[in-house]
């Protein structure tokens, strides 16, 4: 029996530093966007939130999966 | 009334028990950021997270009939080792919550479980790779990769933001902390409440009152569901204090890092099947949150006190669970059972009446951080 099931680390590891590193980054670049007062920008930041939603929904079903 | 009948049932409000010292101690681990930055008042945080604990508790019912697989023989867990392994860990919860300190309710019963195995079947039934896989290296692990996330979120949020302004910024991030933190709490309901789930259903199945393929009884879903979210509302000040206020001093910004990096973290490693403690994964998100700001500090002092708790939970709940299955079983059939519960009871008692000496609650729990690292030292209010 392995100790450790390093393939299954390596996965979490990486998942989850796009994961947490993408969403804190894709939620400041929408706060970015919501307040540069410019039309373009408030789409942008609009589009940062929806996939920060979106990750939220694929945490959903990751329980629901589970 | 059989003495097997009387065994289930002190099985069963054992469980429960341990359901809601697990809600109560694990509010933190969700909400004691959100609490700490003013995202959310005391009172309304740990009310929602109630909420999302008993609603998770219902997402995925794929409740498993077992417990510390892959760590003790299963031909080894009787309903009194199950009901010792249940002492210890509520023991351990107990203790950890009075000293304010973060601390995985579930390598607590994995602890009370192998001591109770240990007396009861001998060294050969606790399989070592199997603590040593599930527990030890998972235990490491977890507080790194959640330091490791939140450091970068907690540098980058800062750093992309930088030139938002505050106003925009507290609030915007208030809101993501909110989310955020309501996927752990969701996340904690779906994982923990069907711990005890699993525990009640194998001890259903044991006594008969079931079969092995009749699923888990619609009853049992909402009693766990029920003591977890209980648990959650009373709310474990001590341990909200340490974790929101102890570690370091948390902004908004720094909020949010650490819950998203507690949520990525948690449901990517239920995903690839690396469970992970999720009191050390919050905690490390924390620590994380506090290395990622420039010039924030982390109180290294609270951080050890974690340390040393988490490297003695296994051996100290094996301790209880140990001695709670020799009591049992020196007094044999279901008096035995019936009387370490009640010392089990008298304990916690004893432990709440000693609590209220020093209380920390709703209305302090965000003072001032005094001392070198108890949460019941309360400074000036902030």
């Amino acid at each position: 029996m392995s100790y450790i099931d390093v393939d299954a680390l390596w996965r979490v590891l990486v998942a989850s530093l796009i994961g947490g590193v993408g969403i804190a980054a894709l939620f400041s670049v929408g706060l970015i966007g919501v307040s540069s007062g410019r039309v373009a920008g408030r789409v942008a930041g609009g589009v940062c939130f929806l996939l920060v939603v979106a990750g939220v929904l694929l945490g959903v079903y990751v329980m629901l999966d589970k | 009334m059989t003495g097997d009948l009387i065994l289930l049932i002190v099985v069963v409000i054992t469980a429960l028990s341990f359901d809601f010292t697990n809600g109560f101690h694990d509010t933190a681990n969700a909400m004691a950021t959100s609490i700490a930055t003013g995202a959310l008042k005391p009172k309304i945080a740990v009310g929602l997270s109630a909420v999302l604990n008993f609603v998770g508790a219902f997402l995925s019912l794929k409740v498993a009939a077992t417990i510390a697989t892959g760590i003790v023989e299963s031909g080894a867990i009787t309903l009194t080792v199950v009901f010792a392994g249940l002492v210890g860990g509520l023991a351990w919860n107990l203790v950890t919550w009075y000293y304010g300190i973060p601390s995985s309710s579930s390598h607590a019963l994995i602890g009370g479980v192998v001591g109770a195995t240990l007396l009861a079947s001998g060294v050969n039934a606790v399989k070592g790779e199997g603590l040593v896989s599930h527990v030890i290296v998972p235990a490491v692990l977890a507080p790194i990769a959640a330091i490791l996330v939140a450091t970068i979120g907690t540098y980058l949020v800062y750093v992309l933001t930088r030139k938002v302004d505050e106003r925009t910024r507290t609030k915007g991030f208030k809101i993501g902390q909110i989310g955020s933190a309501s996927l752990v709490s969701l996340a904690h309901g779906t994982n923990d409440a069907q711990k005890t789930m699993g525990i009640i259903t194998l001890a259903l199945i044991a006594n008969g009152t079931i079969t092995q393929d009749a699923g888990t009884p619609f009853w049992v879903i909402v009693c766990s569901a029920t003591a977890i979210a209980a648990g959650t509302y009373i709310g474990g000040w001590r341990v909200i204090r340490t974790l929101g206020k102890g570690l370091t001093e948390i902004e908004t910004p720094q909020g949010f890092a650490a819950e998203a990096s507690s949520a990525t973290v948690i449901l990517t490693s239920t995903h690839f099947g690396f469970p992970l403690s999720t009191t050390q994964v919050c905690t490390g998100s924390v620590i994380g949150a506090g290395l990622g700001k420039r010039l924030a500090q982390v109180r290294w002092s609270v951080a050890a006190r974690m340390g040393v708790a988490w490297l003695i939970t296994l051996p100290a709940a094996a301790l209880v669970g140990a001695i709670a299955f020799g009591a049992a079983q020196l007094i044999g059939g279901a008096l035995g059972v019936i009387v370490v519960f009640t010392a089990a009871v008298v304990f916690a008692a004893l432990l709440y009446v000693a609590s209220r000496k020093t209380a920390v609650h709703a209305g302090n729990v965000n003072d001032e951080w005094v001392g070198r690292g108890t949460p019941t030292q309360v400074g000036t209010p902030v």
